[in-house]
């Protein structure tokens, strides 16, 4: 394989790799843990973990395998060109998972919490919940996980959306940075990119507690706990997955990975922060102020 | 009230037309041109607008975001 990456038409065929199957192990414990732990398992607590620590793993020798691989001159254009179409596939199927719940919260909205409270022949009313009268936020006619409060959109909601468009901004500045070839001021703003991020985190993790403590709202409060807690919590891991590869991203411009010309890995994390921060958008505007 | 929300959608809709469109020519340039940063600029531009306009709507009153209600 030594000498492929000389020719474009050839294409550099991967030694076999383990980080696949490491990662799916990973997921299954992080996520199956989770399921265990929220429902009254101690041990999910446990393998949850496990997880975690395992897909961090993955993630250090994974990136590590590819950067390596990318700085030795390995990746034709080729290769360069099935990364960006990764990217594309990658991004599709983050469309259609956030479109999935997205799409869960405006049909519980618009037609399903309607239709119980007598809209339409007002047959869901009568028969199923006489006397349900329909509003939105709701945790159903059942009332669901008791009395609960919305969290206001007018605090740390909104203090969370300046945060993530400021971090918007500062990553657009890095990259007119870097295509301006300004070193400097790209470090110094994707670090403030990063540091942004995390505060956002560090807020959400406070809204849930508030949420939880104060306005017992939680993922059991019926259609609006459960939409509001998957659509915010996925957005969050989200997050944390856009501010570790952000990291990541800050150490190879550290080391001088990226020209004017190629940087396709700066490209493509700042695109995905982006994206999570119109995901983070259209959540503020359909959960808590539309 | 419904002109509002729809300023809001429309404006919404551009910032997500700009992010599809920085997608593309990501794919498309291969990082020689500046069309992908441009079109990113333009969506959180619009972004930061939107948010500052509806910070105003819900000041002036044009628009109420959820109240504390529910469980009946």
């Amino acid at each position: 394989m030594e000498h492929a990456h000389h020719d474009a038409s050839k294409y550099y065929v991967p030694h076999g790799t383990n980080w696949p199957i490491v990662g799916s192990v990973a997921l299954f414990c992080l996520v199956g843990g989770a399921a265990n732990w929220l429902n009254g398992h101690p041990w999910g607590k446990f393998v949850s973990l496990l997880g975690l620590f395992l897909l961090l793993f993955m993630m250090w020798g994974w990136f590590g395998q590819v950067i390596r691989e990318s700085i030795a001159g390995f990746y034709n254009r080729q290769v360069d060109t099935s990364f960006r179409m990764g990217m594309i596939w990658f991004i599709f199927s983050e469309v259609m998972f956030f479109a999935a719940f997205f799409g869960a919260l405006f049909y519980a909205r618009t037609l399903v919490v309607p239709w119980l409270g007598g809209a339409g022949d007002g047959a869901m009313n009568q028969v199923l919940w006489p006397g349900y009268d329909a509003t939105w936020p709701t945790n159903g006619p059942g009332n669901v996980g008791g009395a609960f409060e919305t969290v206001p959109a007018w605090g740390i909601p909104l203090l969370n959306t300046l945060l993530l468009l400021s971090s918007g901004v500062t990553i657009t500045i890095a990259h007119h940075a870097l295509r301006a070839g300004q070193r400097g001021r790209l470090l110094l703003f994707l670090f403030l990119t990063i540091l942004l991020g995390f505060t956002f985190l560090g807020f959400q993790a406070y809204e849930y507690m508030a949420a939880y403590n104060h306005h017992n709202l939680t993922l059991a409060s019926g259609v609006y706990g459960s939409t509001f807690f998957m659509l915010t919590g996925f957005h969050g891991m989200h997050v944390t997955l856009g501010a570790i590869m952000l990291s990541v991203i800050w150490f190879r411009c550290l080391k001088g990975h990226f020209s004017k010309e190629h940087h396709f890995g700066f490209e493509a994390v700042a695109w995905y922060w982006h994206f999570v921060d119109v995901v983070w958008l259209g959540l503020f505007l359909f959960v808590y102020v539309l | 009230m419904a002109l509002q929300k729809l300023l809001i959608v429309v404006v919404f809709l551009a910032v997500v037309y700009n992010l599809g469109a920085a997608l593309y020519y990501m794919m498309s340039d291969k990082g020689q041109s500046d069309r992908t940063v441009n079109s990113l600029t333009w969506r959180i531009g619009l972004s930061v607008g939107l948010i500052l306009v509806i910070c105003l709507m819900i000041w002036l009153g044009l628009i109420n975001p959820h109240g504390i209600v529910v469980g009946h």
